[in-house]
């Protein structure tokens, strides 16, 4: 919407010239005006908030946990209590950083995740002709299942659309019995993978995934030239190579999971339709790339039966 | 005089006792960096956070007994319930909803100080008004945004 800053804009003004004209009449303060105040806050909370994209949410919800923390430490100096003043500063600071390192893993300032409506809607450009008719490679549960089960390191690559099927029983399933054969299997978790910080950590550590395979982003990007199979599953975006080779991309800039560089690529994916920044991923047309359309859980179940059948 | 004048806000029984919730928070929010240690940094915190909270109840001048124990059970009765049966996939939600309620009391501890102010008809001091403002906003803005975050993450809206 574009007269939405204006508005938000706005408020904030009045919102602190209300707040101004309490400080003011500090003898006798209005209440209707405090209620006032609270009411606007309150709108501008949900403005500012309403247009923020789904992938963005992470970075919204380590914010407001931050605000959270700030406002209960300044009712901790109106109130006289040291413990107060303590914790909210502690969840406000540590909200803070994690609000920041999160930005900067996406490559955007937290303003322009606040402000901008990323992903809210295509914005012309390219989203709109990508009609993409490049060539890709489409294989089934069995092709997946013999590519892995040869294999000696494989990296899984978990994305939301692994919350989204609740497939993280599935892919762990995958991973013992590849496990079985003396196969390697590690996971890459991108910063911002998921709907909240830790996403990802979250859900594999319910299906009882060992925490030393969970891999940071740095870390795991030293080991993929030297990887076999790396299977991305319900990610998209963070694994684009448009990120760091097209300076006009809508991601540029932003760190990724290079699983370009392993030896043979399997996305586990229901369809060929862009991710959440709505540009096309070149990936999926790489040579070394082979496609599986499935739901994430399913094909994961899939899999896993298969390599029990080698 | 209370018999428990040492828990003055500011004596030194409830001085000591917030420095060792303090200790614990942030040992508990230091082991929460690594996923192996994350559950007992919680556990370690949300001790600290029950010393805070007894300190606090026994600071000379609290009262309300009935009031403060209703909340108390309403409050732990809701947030054991919601996160036993939160299932995992669904945890990012109760986190933005939880956040949301920190804000929210912030903002009506804000409103019940300004009544107060009002109702004590001297002059609010402007180093209690402002903080109180500050809180208000933020806390409110706090829970809205926590809110609109709690429905886009459930599919709501």
């Amino acid at each position: 919407m574009p007269g939405q800053q204006l508005i938000n804009g706005v408020l904030l003004i009045g919102i602190l010239a209300a707040c101004i004209s309490i400080s003011i009449n500090n003898d006798d303060p209005n209440q209707a005006i405090f209620i006032g105040v609270l009411l606007a806050a309150g709108l501008l909370g949900n403005l500012v908030v309403l247009p923020i994209g789904g992938a963005d949410m992470p970075v919204v919800i380590s914010l407001l946990n931050a605000f959270t923390g700030l406002s209960a430490a300044a009712a901790g100096f109106a109130l006289d209590n040291v413990a107060l003043i303590v914790a909210g500063t502690l969840v406000g600071s540590s909200g803070t950083i994690l609000t920041m390192e999160m930005a900067t893993a996406m490559n955007r300032s937290v303003a322009n995740v606040l402000f901008a409506g990323f992903g809210g809607a295509p914005s012309g450009g390219g989203a709109t002709g990508s009609t993409e008719t490049r060539p890709h490679v489409s294989i089934g549960a069995q092709d997946a299942a013999i590519k892995l089960a040869y294999a000696d390191t494989v990296v899984i690559v978990p994305g939301y659309g692994l919350a989204v099927a609740q497939a993280q029983h599935a892919i762990k399933e995958v991973a013992d019995e590849l496990e079985k054969r003396g196969v390697t299997v590690n996971y890459a978790i991108h910063p911002v993978a998921g709907r909240m910080p830790g996403h990802m950590n979250v859900l594999l550590a319910e299906a009882d995934v060992p925490y030393e395979q969970l891999k940071e982003m740095d870390e795991i990007n030293a080991e993929l030239p030297r990887t076999d199979v790396a299977v991305v599953i319900g990610a998209n975006d963070v694994t684009n190579p448009a990120a760091k080779n097209d300076p006009d991309s809508p991601i540029a800039g932003m760190p990724i999971i290079e699983v370009y560089e392993a030896q043979q690529v399997i996305v586990i994916k229901r369809s060929m339709s862009p991710g959440f920044a709505g540009i096309d991923n070149d990936l999926f047309y790489e040579p070394n790339t082979s496609m599986l359309f499935d739901d994430a859980k399913k094909a994961a179940a899939d899999i896993a039966a298969e390599i029990q059948k080698l | 005089m209370s018999v428990l004048a040492v828990f003055e806000p500011g004596g030194d029984a409830a001085t000591a006792l917030y420095i060792v919730a303090f200790s614990l928070f942030i040992i508990g929010v230091k082991q929460g960096t690594h996923p192996t240690t994350a559950k007992r940094g919680n556990l370690i915190a949300a001790g600290g956070m029950a010393i805070a909270v007894i300190t606090t109840l026994l600071l000379d001048g609290m009262g309300n007994w009935g009031l403060i124990a209703a909340g108390l059970g309403v409050g732990t009765a809701v947030g054991v319930t919601a996160s036993v049966r939160v299932r995992m996939t669904e945890m990012p939600q109760m986190v933005a909803l939880y956040n949301g309620v920190g804000g929210g009391a912030v903002a009506l501890i804000a409103w019940s100080e300004i009544r107060h102010g009002i109702a004590s008809g001297v002059e609010m001091p402007l180093d209690e008004l402002i903080p109180i403002l500050f809180a208000a906003v933020v806390g409110s803005v706090s829970f809205w945004g926590s809110n609109i975050a709690f429905a886009k993450l459930q599919d709501l809206i």
